[in-house]
C-alpha cells in the first residue's frame, strides 16, 4: 500500500466507525445512514484495491475505471442537488405554515368587530 | 351587496398605492373582506386597516399563493359559506361579483372561475394575451381542465371547495394548482365572463411574461414533491 492509500483508508475507516458509533444519534433516516456507510466502505475498498474498480468497469461495459468514478460522481451530484432542493422546499413550506399561523393569530378586525376567537392568548 | 356568508380574500404585497381604491370600489359589493398583507415593505396593512376590513399580516413575504391560502383559511374559520379571491391592484371589477357568485350560491357549481377571454379586457398587451393563451393550452394538456383563462385570480368557491383545495404553491403557480385541485377533487366548475382592467401601473408591477417559465417549473416540481 502507498502512503496515500494508508492515509485515505484510515480516514475513511474512521468516518465509518464514527457513523456506526453515532448510529442512534444521527438526524438522518435509516436509508441515508446506510447509504453513507456504503459510500465510505466503497471508497475505502476502491482506494485500497484499484483493480477492483477496473473489474466493475469491465462488467458494466464502461471500459475505464476512471469513467466509472466520473459517472458515479455525476449521478451522486444530481441526487444531492435533488435531495437538497426537496429539503429546501419542505423548509419553505414549514416557514409558510408558521407565517400563516402568526398571521391568523394576530388578525386585526375592522373597527367595531370583536377580536377573532383564534386570537393571541 | 353579497350575501352575509361571502368572504372576499385579497392577497396584497406592496399595494398601498392601489389597494385603497380597490377596497373603496369593493365596499358597496362585499360585507366581509380580508386583506392578507404578504410582508409588504410599504403601508399596505395601514391602508387596509383604514378601509375597515379584516387585516392579516405575514411577517415575511411568502408569495401570493401562500397569502391566498392564509386568507381562505381565516375566512373559513370565521364561518364563510363562500370564498371569493380578488386581486389587490384593481384589475378586477367588483360589479362582476354577483354573476361570479351566482352559480356557487345556487349550488350548481363548486367553483366559479372568472374568464377574461369570455368577458372583456381593457388595455391588455398582445404579449400578455399570447402568454395567457399558452397557459390555457398548457393547462388543458397538463391539468386536463378545459378552461379559457388559466390564470385569472377572480374566482368564487363554495365552503366545501375552499376547504378541500389546499394551495401548496406559495408563489404564482398557485393558479394552475387550483385548477389541478379542481380536477383532482372532481369539483363542479363553471367559467364566468369577467372584466380585467390593465393599467400602466398594474403592468409595471405585475408578472413579467418570462415568469411563466418559472411558474411551469414550480408547478412541475410541486407535482413531483407533494
Amino acid at each position: 500500500m502507498t502512503l496515500f492509500q494508508i492515509a485515505a483508508v484510515t480516514v475513511l475507516a474512521a468516518l465509518l466507525l464514527r457513523d456506526v458509533w453515532r448510529w442512534g444519534r444521527s438526524p438522518l433516516t435509516h436509508g441515508l445512514r446506510l447509504l453513507r456507510l456504503a459510500a465510505w466502505a466503497a471508497a475505502a475498498v476502491t482506494i485500497a484495491e484499484p483493480g477492483l474498480l477496473q473489474v466493475v468497469a469491465n462488467l458494466l461495459g464502461i471500459g475505464r475505471a476512471a469513467d466509472v468514478v466520473l459517472y458515479l460522481t455525476a449521478l451522486g451530484g444530481l441526487w444531492v442537488a435533488f435531495y437538497l432542493y426537496t429539503r429546501c422546499l419542505r423548509l419553505e413550506r414549514e416557514i409558510t405554515a408558521l407565517t400563516r399561523h402568526l398571521a391568523i393569530r394576530d388578525a386585526t378586525p375592522p373597527a367595531g368587530v370583536p377580536e377573532p376567537s383564534s386570537g393571541r392568548k | 351587496m353579497t350575501p352575509p356568508g361571502v368572504w372576499v380574500v385579497i392577497a396584497a404585497y406592496n399595494e398601498s398605492a392601489r389597494l385603497g381604491g380597490t377596497l373603496a370600489e369593493l365596499a358597496p359589493h362585499a360585507r366581509n373582506v380580508v386583506v392578507v398583507d404578504d410582508g409588504s415593505r410599504d403601508d399596505t396593512a395601514a391602508v387596509a386597516r383604514a378601509a375597515g376590513v379584516w387585516v392579516l399580516r405575514h411577517p415575511i413575504n411568502r408569495g401570493q399563493g401562500a397569502a391566498l391560502q392564509t386568507g381562505i383559511r381565516f375566512a373559513l374559520q370565521q364561518g364563510a359559506e363562500f370564498v371569493v379571491t380578488f386581486d389587490a391592484d384593481g384589475q378586477h371589477d367588483p360589479a362582476d361579483l354577483p354573476a361570479l357568485l351566482a352559480p356557487v350560491v345556487a349550488g350548481t357549481a363548486d367553483a366559479a372561475l372568472g374568464s377574461r377571454f369570455l368577458g372583456r379586457t381593457v388595455g391588455m398587451p398582445t404579449s400578455r394575451r399570447l402568454v395567457l393563451k399558452a397557459a390555457v393550452l398548457f393547462t388543458r394538456v397538463v391539468s386536463q381542465v378545459r378552461v379559457t383563462d388559466a390564470h385569472n385570480g377572480f374566482r368564487a368557491l363554495s365552503r366545501a371547495a375552499a376547504d378541500a383545495i389546499g394551495i401548496r404553491q406559495d408563489r404564482m403557480a398557485h393558479a394552475s394548482e387550483i385548477l389541478d385541485e379542481v380536477r383532482r377533487l372532481n369539483l363542479r366548475y363553471v367559467e364566468v365572463p369577467v372584466t380585467i382592467r390593465y393599467t400602466a401601473a398594474t403592468l409595471a408591477k405585475g408578472q413579467s411574461s418570462w415568469n411563466s417559465i418559472r411558474i411551469v417549473w414550480q408547478l412541475l416540481v410541486g407535482r413531483v414533491m407533494k
